[in-house]
């Protein structure tokens, strides 16, 4: 049997479930806007790992699912933890709830479970440049960098490559941006916080979701430099399925399997030089946007790692 | 070379090793506190081979980069970022400072001791993530249950450690077997003793004295040899070089209760081992 945690009308946490339903593979769903309403008990007994979770009044000996599918929310920012909101649901209930949100965590750490992904694989996406010495030591390039406080050294940088991105390097999501000679007045501001630049590549980019043993390839053909944010510029980004060269295939494994992400989106750039970057591989990717648009059936793929160990079709 | 400890201004053991060290004659040493990274001038910068190079020049002119690094003796955990007032943007920028400083260290780890948990965020509080790798490098584990519900009744022998008011441990002297459906509660292996354990790469130490709510007093303590082995192969699997275990006496077996990554003050002998062992790595 499978356990789902999350929200459940949440895109990938919707779609994992409804290919488990297809697959007719057996399953339960923990919705945690309702963690409240479980119940929670895990420890050690003469060195020995017990953990039970109670779920709508039945009892789930936690080692004995087959996989867990897990995206969760941080609990402290759902409508119903906040006292201002209408679905608050009381203080008790709050702590109640924020206590099983970080045992289940702690237990997804340490079970030998199929977990999609442990929580502590997820830590590389906490440094993004940790996470590109890790992505360079799997076998690809990765774009120059440069993280600085000092507005000489960004000018130097920027002579040797003219046209560059900036961004966040913590796992705090930001839009990418073009560096424009608009955004050369606010340079002193980078003195306070280092900030990152890269070169801008010309080229596609390419979104490969690795789900254990298998990996689906999607090209983006977009003209803005953030794909995912298009509309906002009244633009447009095209899906399309494509298959990568086995070797870069084999790159994507090792660095899913160095990561010990499981489940990885990895972002590729195929430069105009033809050679592929990584930019960063995302721990808990949103993969629905990619299959709803390319047609690649990953949510299947997830159900079938999770309950057979293989997300190969038979 | 250099050997560099980083540090928060309130860590004993940081201020300890220093001197421990300047009185060894070291004197290219240097202590570095998080609030001197946070002001300081960074650049990180990778080339198109994807190598990371860093300079830090702090504001009394000091510039840091990683040739002149014999040894890096990392204690800090987090930054503060004072100089942001915004509640949000102080997150951000404790963050991306974090971040930073994590790719900073990893890439001259060779030089470093006890990096950033480059796990998630949850590992470094997680209790059952180290009693796990206790049970697996053969260390027991006093028996514990985290429990929310009444089905779940614990076993009699435990006790509630964590009763947050004097009513509720009131309320678990009178009813020990009552879990309240919304009162998780954490039990505990009854224990006597606690006896804190400094360990330093393959070295550890702990003192005689007995540490007991109720009766102090002194025993004398002996872990096996096999005890040696059994931490050498815990500092493997948690990545840990310096760190405090407690030991739980549950009755005829210490066992262990918590686990310490960053204590704060630690013995002389831990502090003059702590001192040979960065002497070592900078002379190798």
């Amino acid at each position: 049997m499978l356990l789902f945690i999350g929200i459940p009308t949440e895109p990938p946490v919707a779609m994992a479930i409804h290919a488990a339903e297809k697959a007719g593979i057996p399953h339960v769903v923990l919705d945690q806007r309702t963690m409240h309403f479980c119940n929670l008990s895990i420890g050690f007994v003469n060195n020995k790992l017990k953990a039970s979770l109670q779920l709508q009044d039945k009892d789930y000996p936690l080692e004995k699912f087959s996989g867990v599918y897990f995206r969760m929310m941080e609990y402290n920012s759902m409508p119903h933890t906040d006292p201002q909101s209408l679905q608050y649901m009381g203080a008790g209930n709050v702590k109640k709830s924020g206590l099983l949100h970080q045992q289940l965590l702690y237990w997804m750490d340490i079970t030998r479970l199929r977990i999609l992904n442990p929580p502590w694989s997820m830590g590389s996406n906490m440094s993004k440049p940790y996470q590109a010495q890790l992505i360079r030591e799997a076998g690809f390039k990765i774009p120059p960098t440069c993280i600085t406080t000092e507005k000489q050294s960004l000018l130097a940088f920027r002579e040797k490559h003219p046209s560059l991105i900036y961004k966040s390097i913590s796992a705090v999501r930001s839009i990418v941006k073009e560096f424009t000679t608009a955004d050369e007045k606010m340079l002193n501001k980078i003195q306070y916080l280092p900030t990152q630049f890269q070169q801008k590549l010309n080229g596609v980019n390419i979104r490969v979701h690795v789900v254990g043993d298998v990996l689906f390839a999607t090209r983006i053909d977009s003209e803005v430099t953030d794909y995912r944010y298009a509309g906002r510029e009244n633009k447009t980004a095209t899906l399309s399925a494509t298959v990568l060269p086995k070797k870069i295939q084999q790159a994507c494994f090792t660095l899913s399997k160095q990561l010990g992400l499981t489940l990885c989106g990895i972002d590729l750039f195929l430069s105009a030089g033809n050679e592929y970057y990584c930019f960063e591989v995302n721990p808990s990717p949103g993969y629905s946007y990619f299959q709803n648009n390319s047609g690649q059936d990953i949510a299947g793929a997830i159900a079938r790692w999770l309950y057979y160990g293989t997300a190969k079709t038979k | 070379m250099y050997t560099l400890i980083f540090c928060h201004a309130n860590d004993g053991v940081a201020h300890a090793l220093y001197d421990a060290l300047f009185q060894k004659k070291e004197r290219k040493l240097r202590l570095v506190t998080d609030a001197a990274l946070s002001f300081a001038s960074w650049l990180h910068e990778a080339d198109s081979n994807g190598v990371f190079f860093t300079r830090i020049r702090l504001h009394d002119g000091f510039i840091i980069e990683p040739g002149m690094i014999g040894a890096l003796v990392n204690r800090i955990a987090y930054f503060p970022m004072p100089h942001f007032i915004e509640q949000t943007d102080r997150q951000y920028a404790e963050m991306e400072m974090v971040a930073l400083y994590t790719s900073f260290l990893y890439s001259i780890k060779d030089k470093v001791i006890d990096g950033m948990p480059v796990r998630h965020i949850n590992t470094s509080d997680n209790t059952l993530y180290y009693y796990a790798h206790a049970v697996k490098a053969g260390i027991d584990v006093l028996d514990n249950q985290f429990t929310s519900s009444p089905r779940w009744q614990h076993p009699k022998k435990m006790t509630a450690l964590v009763p947050e008011k004097k009513e509720n441990l009131l309320w678990h002297k009178k009813s020990p077997s009552l879990v309240w459906e919304n009162k998780p509660v954490l039990y505990y292996e009854p224990f006597s003793t606690l006896v804190k354990v400094e360990v330093v790469a393959d070295q550890f130490f702990y003192g005689d004295k007995m540490v007991n709510a109720k009766k102090a007093g002194r025993v004398s303590i002996k872990f096996s040899g096999q005890f040696q082995q059994k931490i050498k192969s815990f500092s493997k699997l948690t990545g840990r070089t310096v760190y405090e275990l407690t030991m739980a006496l549950a009755g005829s077996k210490y066992k262990l209760y918590a686990v310490n990554t960053r204590p704060l003050l630690l013995s002389a002998a831990a502090i003059e081992a702590f001192a040979a062992l960065i002497i070592k790595k900078i002379k190798n």
